[in-house]
């Protein structure tokens, strides 16, 4: 039933293409790997482009920021232990406990949204970049596939290994003549993607 | 003598004093900086909901819409609690 639910999901334009990668491209989808999403639409999508991918950062890069919140959340705890003499007054310490929670519902707040926003696109007709680096600026960047080089990808240490996540590096032809989908699940396949889009591409089969 | 004393005791409540407000000056910088925080979120992802569009689009301003509104509420408590504290 869920076999025959993936091959409902797969649009017309890529049933017929035998590539190794449309094997693995329906396995284990989730937010972070999303195969041939539906009612999606990006600034620049042109008429009948067919998104195949959607590719955001691995969960386990998120672990660290909510550290970092938990740390928050027990401050005022901390400081009021180590310095009573401070703390003798109560309004005080609930005033430090609420902008702690604040602090760090904020961190949380942000690391989601951060991670959601940024997000990596792989078109029928080109690779998108779009980067929330931080609550100024949102890079975007794009590349037609025909313009793309050389793709490899790096494991993100043993963390990568154990969890299998990665970086790919688009080497493209143009002045930004590199394209990063940093920390992203499933490295190996996404290059495997690229490289099979982009022989289909060059043989005019997509 | 008593004049020295006084003056000592004096003294030592303005050090008091001082750590208290010392104390209670970031905690409205970073109230204030985190109000300023969530709006200018709210405003990003409101342009980004327009770059990238899809259906969970609305929850992620839902969960903005909240976060802002626990901020500006929780912050005017807190500046309550360090006026009377």
């Amino acid at each position: 039933m869920a076999m025959k639910e993936d091959k409902n999901k797969i649009p017309a334009k890529f049933r017929n293409i035998k590539k190794s990668f449309m094997d693995t491209i329906s396995l284990n989808n989730d937010h972070s790997f999303m195969s041939f999403p539906k009612e999606l639409n990006f600034h620049g999508k042109e008429k009948g482009e067919q998104v195949v991918l959607i590719i955001r950062s691995h969960w386990i890069v998120t672990v660290p920021y909510f550290f970092l919140a938990a740390l928050v959340l027990s401050l005022p705890f901390v400081l009021a232990s180590l310095m009573p003499t401070f703390f003798s007054s109560i309004a005080l310490l609930i005033s430090l406990i609420i902008t702690s929670l604040l602090v760090s519902l904020g961190i949380m707040v942000s690391t989601f949204v951060k991670w959601f926003y940024t997000v990596h696109i792989i078109t029928d007709q080109k690779v998108v970049d779009l980067d929330f680096t931080s609550i100024m600026n949102h890079p975007m960047a794009e590349a037609q596939l025909e313009r793309i080089e050389d793709v490899t990808h790096k494991q993100l240490g043993v963390i990568g290994s154990v969890f299998d996540v990665g970086t790919v590096y688009i080497q493209t032809a143009g002045a930004q003549n590199e394209i990063e989908f940093s920390n992203v699940p499933r490295p190996r396949d996404i290059q495997d993607i690229l490289f099979d889009l982009l022989e289909l591409k060059q043989k005019g089969e997509i | 003598m008593e004049i020295l004393n006084n003056l000592s005791g004096h003294s030592g409540d303005t050090i008091n004093i001082g750590i208290v407000s010392l104390l209670k000056l970031p905690l409205i910088i970073v109230l204030f900086g985190n109000v300023l925080f969530a709006v200018l979120l709210l405003l990003r992802v409101r342009i980004l909901s327009e770059t990238f569009e899809t259906t969970d689009n609305k929850l992620i301003r839902y969960i903005v819409h909240i976060y802002l509104f626990t901020s500006v509420i929780g912050s005017i408590i807190a500046l309550l609690f360090l006026l009377i504290g």
